[in-house]
């Protein structure tokens, strides 16, 4: 049997994890699963930045998960620009704080828009940490910056992407 | 600002909320009947037919 795992993101003041989420949609507001629709970006602001993690919940006999790399596909509206902590080098974890219109410290990288080819998402604050038994891996800061001229609404793909050990 | 109040968790897909982690895990989904340690609660129930 295959570990089995899902994708959790963390909102508000108190940190309310929503678990299994089933889209990664950003707007104007900070929620799971938000509809970008009902939560627009008018062009020149930012998204709200998102808080999302890798959780195993269980291993299902595998023996560890590890090289975790994220990724989009698709293009942003006009020069909208897709901010990370996500990075292959001299990485650094990102504590969560409540989600503003602002991206954490750490996320100066662009979003990469193709497989990294290495692990740019730790667990326990390293790129080659790992997971050995039900766990989190570290979050996933990202955020949307939009430029007054750009088109409003875009759609692209996140990847999430790691290796499980038998 | 760092967050220090407790945590909250919420299932995705029946929208249950609790208290704990340990919580979550072990709550039998109303939507996929399995908890969340079974790969069956990550496939998505077929929707049924309206009559």
């Amino acid at each position: 049997m295959a570990a089995t795992v899902e994708i959790c993101e963390s909102n508000g003041a108190g940190e309310t994890v929503t678990h299994n989420i089933s889209n990664a949609n950003m707007g104007n507001t900070d929620a799971a699963n938000l509809d970008p629709v009902a939560y627009p970006v008018t062009p020149g602001n930012n998204t709200y930045e998102k808080f999302q993690r890798l959780h195993v919940t269980n291993m299902g006999g595998s023996s560890k998960i590890d090289n975790i790399q994220v990724w989009r596909s698709g293009a942003l509206g006009g020069s909208a620009t897709h901010k990370t902590n996500a990075r292959t080098t001299s990485y650094a974890q990102v504590t969560y704080a409540t989600p503003d219109t602002t991206e954490a410290a750490q996320s100066t990288q662009d979003m990469p828009t193709s497989d990294p080819g290495a692990a740019n998402l730790g667990i326990g604050g390293s790129l080659t940490g790992s997971l050995t038994s039900a766990g989190y891996s570290d979050y996933l800061n990202h955020i949307i910056k939009t430029n007054a001229g750009d088109t409003a609404g875009s759609t692209s793909t996140l990847y999430i992407q790691y290796d499980e050990t038998a | 600002m760092i967050n220090m109040a407790k945590q909250k968790h919420i299932c995705g897909l029946c929208n249950q909320e609790f208290e704990s982690e340990k919580e979550y895990l072990e709550h039998i989904c109303d939507v996929t009947k399995h908890t969340p340690k079974e790969p069956e609660h990550f496939i998505a129930p077929k929707p049924q037919k309206e009559k």
